[in-house]
């Protein structure tokens, strides 16, 4: 049965968006923002918690991916797999929103930022986090497309907000490069079309991702072939899977923190997402092998390639960046190790990444306004002088690196278990040696900026290291316990709601 | 190469080809003309009129679809195509180069210019010689559509990587996204126009943005030259 929830979750931040757009002082919009993020997050739980709860309704003789799929009048389409998206959107989405607040002032503080930007700031958030909404729930595969490049354009407004010529390069780069990418992608989706038309005709429904699953097994298997191919090169650019990864550690480092948050922890997955939707009539049209081996090898190459960059990078937010890349290779891996156990593993670990790397980015993004530098060996020793920052930021790192008792342990581990029991298993033991030196990598460098001996600027000056100390804005901070006491759970305990959704999530992808 | 040399003599009827007509290879022709000239061409404006010729083109190809298949939804394509890239996104360009003042040397390539314009015929080459039988091979993909798409979006890709100035960089997204309509045209007489419509918009505020801050880029380091960007390593 269909409701009004999906329509809700692009209203508000429309609404919010308009509301923006008044000319008032920029104090409206943050209120604005303070008052969408806990709405937007409500809606968002309202929507997970609903196809994880309700007992999911199958049509007999349909494939089990359209199990508990609902559309609605708007055509917006929602079942397991967009739900968990919306999950993750809309938690990422509202730490940030409440976490610009005290950090975006901050910036105009320090006057990286002039105070009449804040206004378009949050107005331009608020399209962004609607594009991506409509992006995971579209049930059309071209509205999907046109949803992907709309957030590619409004992130890359924001990427370039404070106009500093790093700032701009950096959004060049990403609108340009992931553009490109796209463009690939829409030749990917004219060619899944192109394979429908034989069969349902010119218009929405040859395009419509329920009707194709259903004829999935009919589709000329050489189109869907080729289709799946430029879609995986497309999107996965803007996945950031290597080698279409260059773009993002500019485009994440050089935006501000709140946005970086956003781009790394929901962004990426958007893009996933549509690659799992592809990957889902991709093996039921051709069988598994080919696009799972497409998925390993790409993931595998993302996570050796990242580690290099991890192991010498001396721009902390940049670190965080190729870590994104990493994380995103250990999901595609896990995909394209197939099977039940494993497709679980990559939609945990999709969850427990974006988590995590939202708490990482916003705390970093702190220190950096506190310490005004960005570089590693100039952060170090931030425990001296602030305990509680550099705790969050040692605990964060570990749970990034995939130490246990941490969420992203669970699903990296349960992957490289399932790549064993897949009998994939030389996959399995490269995926655990390049994770276990980029557990070595990660930990050696946020270590040192939490551990490590204190940097002679931060302690010269006592003033310096009162500031440090200072708490930060409230609301911000405490934002910040949501993703932290998420991982920390699921690490422990996966809730009942959550597991019955992500197995849902993997029934639609996996059939 | 038999290929090629058939597919550019506009009176040529290749076998298996669905509305073998005279004017569609006219069109294919001037589409890549235009998109070999856009890869080495001097100066802004000539590339952006070059573009102009290429979306009219495009806009021709569409016309020529709606007329023989009688699809009345693609007419509806023939003018978004016309106002949108014909229109709207030459004029957008045209604007951030009239605000800009470093509009100079735009030949600037990291190539010398006759390697690009041999790489070009080359890529040309490649998508008539080698895609046609692949794509032939065991799929539906028939005509001189499906190589001249690819030779576009070839061509525009080598246009994004070759050229050092931001503006003709974005000329060459567009090229590439040419391309793609081609393919979408001759494959299926284009998308829904739900779709089709996003498309043109997505193009739109795209090359706005694009625009946009190769104009702030400009002011901020005095060139429109990418080349110039090498803050960001690592």
């Amino acid at each position: 049965m269909p409701t009004i929830l999906p329509a809700l979750l692009l209203a508000v931040p429309l609404v919010a968006a308009l509301l923006c757009l008044i000319p008032a002082p920029a104090a409206v919009a943050e209120g604005v923002s303070v008052l969408s993020a806990p709405l937007l997050l409500a809606l968002a739980v309202a929507v997970a918690v609903r196809a994880g709860w309700t007992p999911g309704t199958c049509r007999s003789g349909a494939p089990p991916g359209l199990c508990g799929g609902t559309v609605d009048a708007l055509g917006l389409y929602v079942d397991a797999l967009s739900a968990l998206l919306v999950l993750v959107i809309g938690l990422v989405a509202a730490v940030a929103l409440l976490y610009s607040r005290g950090y975006m002032r901050a910036e105009v503080t320090a006057g990286h930022l002039p105070e009449g930007t804040l206004r378009w700031y949050y107005l331009w958030l608020h399209l962004f986090v609607a594009s991506m909404f409509a992006a995971v729930l579209a049930g059309n595969l071209g509205v999907l497309w046109v949803a992907m490049e709309v957030t590619t354009v409004l992130s890359g407004v924001l990427v370039g907000i404070s106009r500093r010529p790093d700032a701009l390069e950096a959004a060049w780069k990403y609108v340009v490069i992931c553009s490109l990418g796209i463009a690939l992608a829409l030749f990917g989706t004219v060619l899944m079309y192109y394979s429908a038309t034989p069969l349902l005709g010119h218009g929405n429904s040859a395009l419509d991702w329920a009707t194709l699953l259903q004829v999935a097994p009919h589709l000329n298997p050489a189109l869907v072939r080729l289709s799946f191919a430029f879609v995986l090169i497309g999107f996965g650019t803007k996945a950031g899977l290597a080698p279409m990864h260059t773009w993002l550690p500019d485009a994440h480092s050089q935006a501000p923190s709140p946005v970086s948050a956003i781009l790394s922890a929901a962004l990426l997955n958007c893009a996933l997402y549509a690659i799992l939707r592809y990957h889902a009539l991709t093996m039921r049209a051709l069988g598994p092998a080919f696009s799972t081996h497409l998925l390993l090898a790409f993931g595998l190459v993302s996570v050796a390639v990242a580690i290099p960059f991890i192991l010498i990078q001396h721009d902390v937010k940049r670190l965080l960046a190729y870590s994104s890349v990493e994380h995103v290779g250990i999901i595609a891996a896990a995909t394209g190790v197939g099977g039940r156990l494993a497709l679980f593993a990559a939609l945990l670990h999709l969850l427990n990444h974006a988590l995590t790397k939202c708490g990482m980015f916003l705390a970093i993004g702190t220190v950096i306004q506190r310490l005004r530098t960005r570089n590693i060996t100039r952060l170090g020793g931030a425990a001296r002088v602030a305990p509680t920052l550099a705790t969050v930021l040692l605990l964060g790192g570990l749970a990034l690196a995939g130490s246990p008792p941490f969420g992203p342990f669970l699903s990296e581990f349960t992957a490289v278990r399932a790549a064993i029991a897949q009998g994939v298993g030389l996959a399995g033991v490269v995926l655990l040696a390049l994770l276990a030196v980029a557990f070595g990598s990660l930990l050696a460098q946020l270590g040192h900026v939490a551990l490590g001996p204190a940097c002679h600027r931060a302690t010269k000056g006592s003033a310096r290291a009162r500031e440090l100390g200072h708490a930060p804005a409230l609301l911000s901070s405490s934002a910040l316990a949501i993703p932290a006491a998420a991982v920390l759970l699921l690490g422990v305990h996966v809730p009942d709601t959550l597991v019955t959704l992500l197995q849902r999530a993997s029934t639609v992808v996996g059939g | 190469m038999r290929d090629l040399l058939r597919s550019l003599v506009p009176w040529s009827t290749t076998p298996g080809f669905h509305v073998a007509t005279a004017p569609f290879d006219v069109l294919i022709l001037a589409l890549l003309v235009s998109a070999v000239l856009i890869a080495v061409v001097d100066g802004v404006d000539r590339a952006v009129w070059l573009l102009v010729l290429q979306s009219v083109s495009l806009a021709a190809v569409a016309l020529v679809t709606a007329i023989s298949s009688g699809v009345g939804e693609i007419y509806l394509s023939v003018v978004v195509t016309l106002v949108v890239k014909a229109v709207l996104v030459p004029l957008a360009l045209v604007r951030v180069v009239r605000r800009s003042a470093a509009a100079g040397d735009a030949g600037r390539m990291y190539l010398g210019r006759r390697n690009v314009f041999i790489l070009a015929l080359a890529l040309v080459l490649f998508s008539y010689g080698l895609i046609q039988p692949v794509a032939v091979a065991g799929t539906l993909i028939t005509g001189l559509y499906f190589p001249t798409s690819v030779a576009l979006i070839l061509i525009g890709g080598l246009t994004m990587a070759v050229r050092k100035k931001a503006l003709l960089q974005v000329i060459g997204l567009i090229v590439v996204e040419n391309g793609v309509y081609t393919a979408a045209m001759a494959m299926t007489q284009g998308l829904p126009p739900v779709v089709e419509l996003g498309i043109a918009f997505d193009l739109l505020i795209t090359v706005l943005l694009l625009g946009s801050l190769a104009f702030h880029i400009g002011a901020a380091t005095e060139s429109l030259d990418t080349s110039t960007l090498r803050r960001l390593r690592h």
